[in-house]
């Protein structure tokens, strides 16, 4: 099995299933308990949070542990909104768990513009320049796009904001970021980042939202007060420490950038002669390869592929399951070439055998499958 | 005092001499739906009635029985001793939640001492004191209190009618062959014609890698709702995508559906021969797609001539067709995005008014025996 789905979710490692089972098991408490095994547990959510703020560069705020980066972004949205909210710019490549908080922001009477796509995948930043006013409230702007790896300029939007509407929050989803290119939200000058325990390793079910010192979220859910009373709930706390488990072994970022580039490299070099158009922006994460197979339909790759025992998607997968492909289509692809995307996403364990085997049997089925069509 | 529910039946009472065996399969078909769930099966002098269950549970009770075919409606009633004052006693306690109504009393037991009219009118002004808002109504009452007095010495009593699926008991008719595709109409021609007493088998064709698993996975979702209403399904999946490439690369292109139709009704008639079913049922519907015209059917009737097609749904429009699939709990499944095999090499114009010997020429192009045989072997049996 060759799996190379690794943005849509990733295996959980075995120290981390090592990690989840001693918090499950054996210091199973709840950390809102006052005995002395209960607040060990509350100190390492502590430690955990401590460990978050460090490895985003950004020690000042606060994390709050949700359940999903769903919840985070819609946390992240939801939680900062005001009565006297006047607009809120997203852009068009946003993950639906930002997109459709900005529909439903719409419906409640709300500006929400959606800065355009390059062609490469990036959002246009001239664009953003015309968009942003005095009178924008929030940007939410997806750092690394799940369809394609382009990687936004998080400084850049960070300085037109400057410019533009100085008191804006900016609320960036981290989720194909994280652990994968290199993040500084001081550098970014970001007030609130989104990332996800299951794309690196970690166990499904947990995620977190950084918010920045300054910014006052309004709770979602309520109850016994718990995430400083942002997120009422028990903690997960055998998750919230798995996830710490993988963070741990995320290892040298820009080694494994080298490394994963090399094996994308090696995939794109594998499909030479192929009618085939690869999604990309100059500043691409190496991690997602977006492809687009003329004249064929790519959820037919997808299946031929997995005849072979190796797992790619048609597109994130949160949007697989509805026609077409929104974003792929705001970067202005014709509909054709859309229908014959498919999404191949490494990860750092992924092998150059794999790839050239992935490869070399992707080029295959296509043939084959433009073959059987003509 | 016990509460029962009072099960009535449908056209089995115009079977004649073979009503026996009509009632006895019913009955039967009522035990196995509620084999879940603890009761008794009662008769008496002609009426049947569930008794001796859990109150808990008599929602679920309801809501099986509403599913098997030969029941038309059914009561909840409260069973108590035929005597004057305890009927009074109880029907003045009767809580009556609409406007108007009407009471009325059938005198099975003729020894009863008051006579059903009078009777009525002594019930109907006793509930017009406790309830002063409400009216009595003869014909457009919206509460029927319905009492009931029986030869065996109890009275029933029930204020409410609650419909059942009606039609014929399930199996009378036999069994039959399903061509269930995934889309809204073929589950509901299944429950159709199982209404009528045939039980179901089905066959789904699908296309890997050209359809996806999820495809199939929502065909065998729509194969278990079925089986609220027949109990049990044989789902006989079958590979087709070697035939559509085959026609696909050797006929012409607007051929395509007509030939992929006429393959499918050859293969759904060998596995008629094969496992004892008795008829083709297909949801088409006259002049909803290409597929579905007169001339497209007489040349897909000709692909095999040893079994009858049956189209239940073929003078529905799909509003109608929509709405019994809401009804029956298999809509959200049917309109679920997933490719089906009809949408897999679709052609751009597709022939409306095939002719056979055209047909007939394009598909001798292919080696439809060995095709036939190869997906033959490849058939996955599921069973539902």
């Amino acid at each position: 099995m060759i799996y190379l789905d690794n943005a849509s979710t990733t295996q959980m490692s075995t120290k981390a299933l090592e990690v989840y089972k001693k918090y499950a098991i054996d210091d199973f408490y709840n950390p809102s308990a006052i005995y002395d095994r209960a607040v060990k547990i509350s100190n390492d959510i502590h430690s955990a949070k401590e460990k978050v703020k460090n490895v985003l560069g950004a020690p000042y705020g606060e994390v709050i542990f949700t359940s999903t980066a769903t919840e985070a972004n819609n946390l992240a949205i939801f939680g900062c909104l005001r009565s006297n909210f006047k607009k809120v710019v997203l852009s068009s490549a946003e993950h639906a768990s930002v997109y459709n908080v900005g529909k439903k922001l719409e419906e409640r009477g709300i500006d929400v513009e959606y800065c355009p796509l390059q062609q490469n995948g990036e959002i246009d930043y001239n664009e953003l320049e015309n968009i942003l006013d005095e009178n924008t409230n929030l940007i939410s702007i997806i750092h690394v796009s799940n369809e394609t790896g382009a990687i936004n300029d998080l400084k850049k939007i960070n300085e037109i904001r400057n410019r533009k509407c100085k008191n804006a929050i900016f609320h960036a989803d981290g989720v194909q970021a994280f652990s994968k290119v290199n993040v500084n939200l001081s550098y970014f000058g970001v007030d609130m980042y989104t990332i996800s325990s299951h794309k690196i390793f970690g166990p499904k079910g947990i995620a977190c939202l950084y918010v920045n010192k300054g910014i006052n979220l309004k709770p979602q859910i309520f109850g016994g007060g718990q995430e400083d009373n942002i997120r009422s709930g028990t903690e997960n706390v055998p998750a919230i420490m798995a996830f710490m488990s993988a963070i741990d072994e995320i290892g040298d970022i820009n080694k494994n950038y080298e490394y994963v580039n090399k094996l994308r490299n090696t995939f794109i070099s594998n499909l030479k002669d192929t009618a085939v158009k690869i999604n990309e922006s100059k500043n691409n994460s190496p991690y997602i390869l977006s492809l687009c197979f003329s004249g064929v339909n790519g959820e037919t790759l997808v299946h031929m592929m997995e005849q072979n025992q190796i797992y790619i998607s048609t597109g994130s997968a949160c949007s697989s399951h509805r026609s077409g492909n929104r974003i792929l289509s705001a970067m202005s692809l014709p509909d054709n070439l859309v229908k014959g995307c498919v999404r191949i996403s490494f990860s750092k364990h992924n092998t150059i055998d794999e790839i050239t085997f992935a490869s070399k049997t992707l080029k295959d089925c296509y043939l084959k499958l433009i073959n059987t069509l003509r | 005092m016990n509460n029962v529910i009072l099960l009535r039946f449908g056209e089995l009472y115009l079977k004649g001499k073979n009503r026996g065996y009509f009632e006895k399969t019913l009955i039967s078909n009522i035990k196995n739906s509620l084999k879940t769930l603890p009761c008794m099966i009662e008769k008496s002098n002609g009426r049947y009635f569930i008794t001796h269950y859990d109150e808990m549970q008599e929602m679920q009770i309801i809501d099986k029985l509403t599913k098997v075919f030969g029941l038309v409606s059914l009561s909840r009633a409260a069973e108590i001793p035929s005597d004057i004052d305890k009927i009074i006693n109880y029907v003045s306690i009767l809580s009556i939640n609409s406007k108007t109504f009407r009471v009325s009393v059938n005198r099975a037991d003729k020894n009863f001492p008051i006579k059903s009219n009078d009777f009525e009118k002594q019930l109907g002004s006793i509930i017009l004191k406790k309830n002063k808002d409400l009216k009595v109504d003869l014909k457009n009452f919206e509460t029927e209190v319905m009492v009931d007095i029986r030869e065996n010495g109890n009275t029933y009593i029930s204020t409410d009618k609650i419909s059942c699926a009606g039609g014929m008991p399930l199996s009378t008719a036999g069994k039959g062959l399903l061509l269930l595709s995934g889309g809204i109409d073929s589950p509901v021609a299944g429950y159709m014609i199982a209404r009528r007493g045939l039980s179901l088998s089905a066959v789904h064709f699908y296309s890997f890698p050209y359809t996806s698993e999820q495809a199939k996975q929502k065909v065998i979702t729509l194969a278990n709702k079925l089986t609220d209403y027949v109990d049990h399904i044989t789902l006989y999946m079958c590979k087709f995508t070697h035939i559509q490439e085959e026609i696909h690369k050797h006929c012409s292109p607007e051929y395509m559906i007509t030939i992929m139709r006429r393959f499918m009704m050859k293969i759904a008639a060998k596995l008629c021969k094969q496992y004892n079913l008795k008829a083709i049922i297909t949801g088409e519907n006259l002049g909803q797609v290409a597929s579905q015209t007169i001339e497209s059917m007489t040349v897909t009737n000709f692909a095999q001539t040893e079994f009858p097609i049956f189209r239940p749904l073929i003078g529905f429009d799909k509003q109608d067709i929509t709405s019994i699939a809401e009804k029956i709990g298999t809509l959200e499944t049917s309109i679920l995005p997933y490719e089906d095999c009809c949408t897999v090499f679709l052609p751009k114009n597709p022939i409306i008014k095939p002719k056979l010997d055209k047909v007939v020429y394009e598909e001798n192009k292919l080696d439809i025996d060995s095709l036939i045989d190869e997906a033959l072997k490849q058939i996955e049996i599921l069973e539902i």
